[in-house]
């Protein structure tokens, strides 16, 4: 069965208590879905991840990029997802 | 209106005059006004390091009031000696609001002094004083000296350079306080002029024009920075937050930007600086305090501590070099601002040195004896000591990399990192086409903080998928301009860019603290875009035009060969002819038109470009 891996940075290490996570992908999914997936299993994370586009309170890579839009991005196994605050600096 | 005051050192003559309100509708302050300050005085063809080279030191319509994110930045504007170009270099510390307090928005620096001298301004007196007892001390001890026992005021604020500026090495640093003038050379420039240190102290009220109006104003600024989730993450991490993030899209520089994805990141990300950071502190009056005060406590670095490492730094003496020791990086660190020296540029010079010892191109007859090795954290230390005192192979590298590699030849500019001279940021052009084509158009050389593309690398205000070359010319001249406004007022960049603070608030608040209507956003950004041409105006002047604006084959030639951005390269021709287009120029020669100056209220800058031959239509 095909597999992602999610990895946490920062201080959503904290608020899931991992820095990297596999889950088995039975079928595609849109990446929204997954988040909601994550927002159940670690329920700390649910506030940032719940509407994380309009709140800006998130950014979500798949293998590197950032999706336009959540909804549409399908998930179908072997990506690697990268969740990460939001943050600014340079 | 404000006023400039204006110091020759050459035969201590001191003057000031008024600022014209037309310029302040045009420019408003900080580098608007400067540049505008800089093109008018300066002649093109000036060797930087010569007396005839100018330095316009300004403040900001918002300096030393009550708001949020802006009260304390300033800058200079100079032609720089590493890429021959127009300059503004920013910096945060009380000196700008000394300036302010003292009577003044702008000074004008030009001549050079017989022997050592440092400038005290007190409150409109100008004193030149004797600095030979402070020529060769590095940046802490000349700051120390010169206010506890020469001027006997703490409360002075100062810039000051070391022995790195006095031995003009061209990417030396001013340093203010805990702060610097970081990139361009400033330091060099000074120690050119044998100006060691410049003192200020001012206790004047300034004025705001309407401040019952700024109090709400800035009531809603709070607001809106408090609810903004990456307010609490600089808090936290300052502004290594991004380490993580940018490795994580495969932008990140590594071994002299052949790969783009660290694999050591974890040893180097923003947690580990959490754990030594001592002390949070921040620009006055700015509530994000993003400063972060780090402790060595023990190991061979015990005892070091710094206002960092930033991003930057964690990058140029770190995951660049494939070193993943950060207590080695925060002594680097203290070294660097001690002596006197950008930290980019030197990282970015001991990678070329690295990767030339690598290819044989530099043996150990040319390094006294070291051998130059990817992650050897004595050798990154022991290089900064010897650029900064221009020993041995440190005095080649001191040139910058853009001269070094031009010296060393056989073969080495191709792998020599930078853009018109200036050395590269933490940023791999090729997977963020308008973050990297802000770059390789940027009026000042390989910046990353001219144009920066929040919207590839954050998402922020908007997504914008980073490997796609459409709108890329538009976006780029967007973040360009937008910024530009920004450095008029001076806001500070990163809320700003990011609109965590959002940009009707933050015109409206310049409005009111000066009383001047700047046509809100629309009217910000036509400010931007006129500052944006007349900058490009003073390097075509230089002589510069679109064969200038590239980058190094290996960003051309070399596809990024694995990670997140695998198989990208920099589409250099096609982004800019966007650009151009999107800038209202010609295309061929890159160079600004007269309908375009002329729309901008430019028109002398367009009659001079003329006269000069360097205006195509």
């Amino acid at each position: 069965m095909p597999k992602i891996v999610v990895k946490f940075f920062q201080d959503f290490r904290e608020l899931t208590g991992v820095s990297s996570m596999e889950m088995n992908v039975d079928q595609p999914m849109s990446l929204l879905t997954l988040l909601n997936i994550l927002s159940e299993h670690y329920q700390k994370l649910k506030p940032v991840l719940e509407d994380f586009e309009r709140k800006g309170s998130a950014i979500i890579l798949v293998n590197g990029r950032t999706p336009i839009d959540a909804s549409s991005a399908l998930i179908k196994g072997g990506e690697e997802i990268a969740i990460l605050p939001m943050m600014e600096g340079g | 209106m404000g006023k400039i005051l204006r110091i020759n050192l050459t035969d201590k003559k001191v003057s000031e005059s008024s600022l014209p309100e037309e310029y302040v509708k045009k420019f408003v302050g900080g580098r608007g006004l400067a540049a505008k300050i800089l093109y008018d005085i300066m002649k093109p063809g000036i060797d930087p390091l010569s007396p005839e080279n100018k330095m316009v030191w300004g403040v900001g319509p918002l300096t030393g009031l009550p708001v949020q994110a802006a009260s304390s930045g300033w800058v200079v504007t100079t032609k720089s000696p590493l890429t021959n170009t127009y300059f503004r270099s920013r910096c945060v510390s009380n000196l700008g609001i000394m300036l302010k307090r003292a009577g003044y928005d702008f000074m004008i620096i030009e001549g050079k002094a017989e022997k050592p001298t440092y400038v005290y301004i007190e409150n409109g007196e100008v004193e030149f004083g004797d600095a030979s007892s402070l020529w060769g001390t590095t940046t802490d001890l000349a700051q120390y000296i010169l206010k506890e026992h020469i001027l006997r005021n703490p409360k002075v604020e100062t810039a000051v350079i070391g022995p790195a500026g006095e031995r003009l090495v061209r990417y030396a640093t001013v340093q203010c306080s805990t702060r610097q003038l970081g990139r361009g050379g400033m330091g060099a420039i000074m120690g050119a002029k044998n100006l060691k240190a410049v003192a200020v102290y001012g206790d004047k009220p300034i004025p705001i024009a309407n401040e019952e109006l700024l109090k709400e104003l800035v009531r809603e600024q709070i607001k809106q920075l408090a609810a903004a989730h990456g307010t609490k993450r600089m808090q936290r991490y300052g502004t290594a937050a991004i380490h993580a993030l940018i490795n994580q899209i495969g932008d990140y520089p590594y071994k002299n930007f052949r790969e783009t994805y660290y694999p050591n990141h974890e040893k180097l990300n923003g947690e580990g600086k959490v754990r030594r950071t001592i002390r949070n502190a921040g620009c006055p009056t700015c509530m994000i305090m993003c400063w972060k005060f780090t402790y060595v406590k023990e190991g061979p670095y015990a005892g070091a501590w710094i206002d960092g490492p930033e991003y930057e730094t964690f990058w140029s003496f770190g995951g660049l070099l494939d070193n993943p020791n950060l207590d080695s990086v925060i002594y680097g660190n203290v070294l660097a601002d001690k002596f006197g020296i950008d930290t980019i540029s030197a990282g970015v010079c001991i990678a070329f040195a690295m990767e030339a010892f690598e290819r044989g191109i530099l043996t150990t007859k040319d390094t006294d004896g070291m051998e130059l090795k990817w992650g050897d954290e004595k050798v990154i230390i022991e290089l900064i000591r010897k650029i900064s005192l221009r020993e041995g192979i440190g005095d080649l590298l001191a040139e910058g990399v853009k001269i070094a590699s031009e010296k060393l030849g056989r073969g080495s500019e191709e792998f020599a990192m930078h853009i018109k001279g200036l050395e590269l940021p933490a940023y791999d052009p090729r997977p963020v086409k308008a973050h990297g084509l802000g770059m390789v158009t940027s009026n000042i050389g390989g910046s990353h903080a001219i144009g920066y593309g929040t919207q590839e690398v954050f998402g922020l205000p908007t997504r914008v998928d980073r490997f796609s070359l459409e709108g890329k010319g538009a976006l780029t001249v967007y973040n360009q301009n937008r910024l530009a406004w920004g450095e008029c007022c001076i806001w500070c960049t990163f809320p700003t860019r990011s609109e965590w603070h959002k940009p009707d608030v933050l015109t409206k608040i310049v409005d009111a603290a000066t009383g001047i209507d700047f046509g809100g956003i629309e009217g910000a950004l036509k400010i931007g875009e006129r500052i944006w041409n007349l900058e490009k105006a003073f390097n075509v002047r230089e002589g510069f035009d679109r064969r200038h604006d590239t980058l190094p084959a290996r960003f051309l030639k070399e596809p990024i060969p694995s990670g997140p951005s695998a198989g990208q390269i920099f589409e250099l021709e096609p982004l800019l002819n966007q650009y151009y287009e999107a800038r209202g120029w010609d295309v061929a020669t890159g160079l600004p038109t007269r309908a375009k100056l002329e729309e901008l209220d430019l028109k002398d800058v367009a009659d001079e470009l003329e006269k000069l031959g360097k205006l195509p239509y």
